[in-house]
């Protein structure tokens, strides 16, 4: 009982901060879902109004939030995918033994991690550009007609796919580099001596020694990229027609360009409840693979 | 299977570290030979360059009379049974001794009945399911050892296969191999540094230090003739004891060759005094058996032989024996006795031994002389 006490008290200034600043946020944005919280809310109180579920019953009619859901299951779709296998692609090359400086590459791959994506939006914007960017310079090359990437409602969200994957692929190529590592040097000998080719070593003793390496990188990933936000807001600003409007920049545009801070809680909940789900599902497929 | 050839076989590596000296030896048809040697000794780098997981700086390996230097370890037809096993944690037991087959293009059905037949001899039928890591330590062996079986090879390379066993099933599973050999009449390669295993298992025992071979031989040779005094000092537990000294020769009867040990000297016995004439005055280094040191009993006739008196320092009762430490001059000796229960640390004792089972040793070259 007073073993249980002491627990308690040491854990007590944790509990406080994550309470204050993690729990009672996400109630007051809950309690907020529920009411019309807008500008004249804002400049008084007494206009605000308890509506229930109004705000998601609102949400769910919305084509807006639809076409924002729908634009930010496209790039998890296509983003998570390319962002693991472009860390795993890097994470093989500079695991290889055959490459000369690792650590310099290393460092190089994972730089684009840490700059700002203010900054490096900018410089991609110019890598972009329809007429002088780099990008459709090399697809001339190719003989491929230039795309105006960012201006194109069908191009804009893979370009900035190809932004997100080149932002973050290094975060996971250092967990994947660590994993590889992890891998008992004797399995590949083992495997070469057993007769397998590059391939097949690759494939029957690399690649399953990676698997809950590659199914947790790829849940990180997913969460990570459900709240896509600063690319298109950057780069963007959520067009061409909407196309690369996502349920967060939806949330934002609702907060603070409209006010209608209740429907921009709401937006918040709902996305809440999608990557629970996801992560959940995500975790369940996991634990299935690891503890067959 | 196949005989294996090594001629002048050298790996160094960048920086000037050198792990094999010029390693020459053969390894025949349905021989076991064990590479014995402390850590580091190069005897684990020669294995795995015999495997082609390593290439040697200079020298030929051969496999059944071909040259396999340039071959990848797949094309070698070897098979090596890792210290650490090198199981493929994700795959089934079943899986795990398959693997190769299914490389190689084997049907299931005969792949299936292949791992029958080895779960079988290894007494892992009902583990096929299982993943290595629901296995305990013998059963993964077993299986790694199955996982080389199950191929068929020339050559059977095992690298310190029972070191991550404990002391009991050591043992059983060191008679299994043993039995295997004998069964399969496999040529095998087998690397330790125990040499309990070395000398129950081998037919005929590399000793390496140093990246150099110190003696190729019978494991009872190895024993009853060291080479020199590295091979002395490594096999046998407890160690040999050494008594360092100066030779004289004795001008008048009896012409008796003599060790001069600083506080006494050590008479070599007659029959040595021809091999040992001309190295008068050599600085020779005198190596006993603890088996070879007797206790001289109070009171009973005098024996024979040279005597060397001293003070008991330790007694280690083992159970069915007793090892005890005398000071002896300035140098301690360990001998082999039956228990004892009469004698205690301080008391005085004196030793006695045949001066045929002395082994001498040029104190600066180490090797072997006055056989």
């Amino acid at each position: 009982m007073r073993a249980s006490h002491f627990g308690w008290l040491f854990a007590a200034p944790a509990l406080v901060i994550i309470g204050v600043f993690f729990f009672l946020p996400v109630l007051g944005a809950l309690a907020l879902s529920l009411t019309d919280f807008d500008l004249y809310a804002l400049a008084d109180l007494r206009n605000l109004r308890f509506v229930g579920l109004d705000n998601y019953w609102q949400l769910m009619h919305s084509r807006e939030f639809w076409g924002a859901l729908g634009n930010t299951c496209y790039f998890v779709a296509l983003g998570v995918p390319l962002s693991v296998l472009a860390s795993l692609l890097t994470a093989l090359l500079v695991s290889s033994r055959l490459t000369r400086w690792p650590a310099l590459f290393r460092t190089a791959l994972f730089a684009p991690v840490v700059t700002t994506v203010v900054a490096v939006a900018l410089v991609w914007r110019y890598l972009l550009h329809t007429r002088y960017g780099l990008l459709n310079w090399a697809l001339g090359a190719l003989g491929v007609h230039p795309l105006d990437w960012l201006g194109d409602p069908h191009w804009a969200m893979p370009a900035i796919v190809l932004f997100a994957v080149w932002k973050n692929f290094g975060y996971n190529m250092i967990i994947l580099i660590a994993a590889l590592q992890a891998v008992p040097e004797e399995l590949h000998e083992a495997a070469r001596l057993d007769g397998a080719s590059f391939w097949q070593e690759f494939v029957r003793v690399t690649l399953p020694a990676l698997r809950p390496t590659l199914l947790l990188v790829a849940i990180l990933t997913a969460a990570g990229y459900f709240q896509l936000f600063a690319e298109p807001f950057v780069m963007t600003q959520g067009g061409p027609l909407q196309s690369t409007m996502s349920v967060v920049y939806l949330m934002y545009d609702q907060a603070f360009k409209w006010w209608n801070l209740g429907t921009a809680s709401a937006v918040a909940f709902l996305l809440f409840l999608i990557v629970l789900v996801v992560t959940a599902l995500e975790m369940r497929f996991l634990r299935r693979i690891e503890a067959p | 299977m196949a005989a294996v050839a090594l001629e002048g076989v050298v790996k160094a590596y960048d920086g000037g570290r050198v792990a094999v000296a010029g390693a020459t030896f053969g390894v025949d048809d349905a021989e076991l030979v064990v590479l014995l040697g402390p850590s580091g000794c190069g005897k684990s780098t020669l294995l795995r360059i015999i495997a082609g997981l390593e290439t040697p700086t200079a020298g030929t390996v051969r496999i059944g009379g071909r040259v396999v230097n340039d071959l990848a370890p797949k094309d070698r037809d070897v098979a090596m049974v890792f210290q650490t096993y090198a199981l493929y944690p994700h795959m089934t037991v079943e899986e795990n001794l398959g693997f190769s087959l299914r490389l190689k293009g084997v049907s299931r059905s005969q792949r299936a009945a292949r791992v029958r037949e080895v779960a079988a001899l290894l007494d892992l039928e009902g583990q096929l399911d299982r993943l290595p890591r629901q296995l305990s330590g013998g059963q993964r062996q077993r299986v790694a050892l199955g996982r080389a079986l199950v191929r068929e090879p020339q050559v059977f390379l095992l690298d310190e296969p029972l070191s991550n066993l404990d002391a009991r099933l050591r043992s059983g599973v060191r008679t299994e191999i043993a039995r295997l050999h004998r069964r399969l009449r496999a040529t095998m390669i087998y690397v330790t540094h125990d040499q309990v295993e070395a000398m129950t298992l081998g037919q005929r025992i590399v000793v390496m230090n140093g990246g150099e071979i110190q003696q190729i031989d019978t494991p009872l040779r190895v024993y009853e003739q060291p080479a020199n005094l590295f091979v002395a000092g490594f096999v046998g537990s407890p160690s040999m004891n050494f008594l360092r000294g100066r030779l004289l020769q004795q001008q008048q009867e009896p012409q008796e060759p003599q060790l001069d040990l600083g506080f006494t000297r050590l008479g070599l016995g007659k029959p040595r005094a021809s091999s040992l004439a001309a190295q008068d005055g050599a600085e020779l280094v005198a190596g006993l058996r603890p088996e070879d040191l007797h206790l001289v009993t109070a009171g009973a006739p005098p024996e024979a032989g040279p005597h060397l008196s001293g003070a008991l320092e330790l007694i280690e009762p083992v159970g069915n024996e007793t090892f005890l430490t005398v000071r002896v001059g300035n140098v301690e000796l360990v001998l082999r006795t039956p228990p004892q229960r009469l004698l205690r640390v301080g008391d005085p004792v004196t030793l006695t031994f045949a001066t045929d089972r002395l082994h001498l040793f040029d104190a600066h070259s180490g090797r072997r002389v006055g056989t």
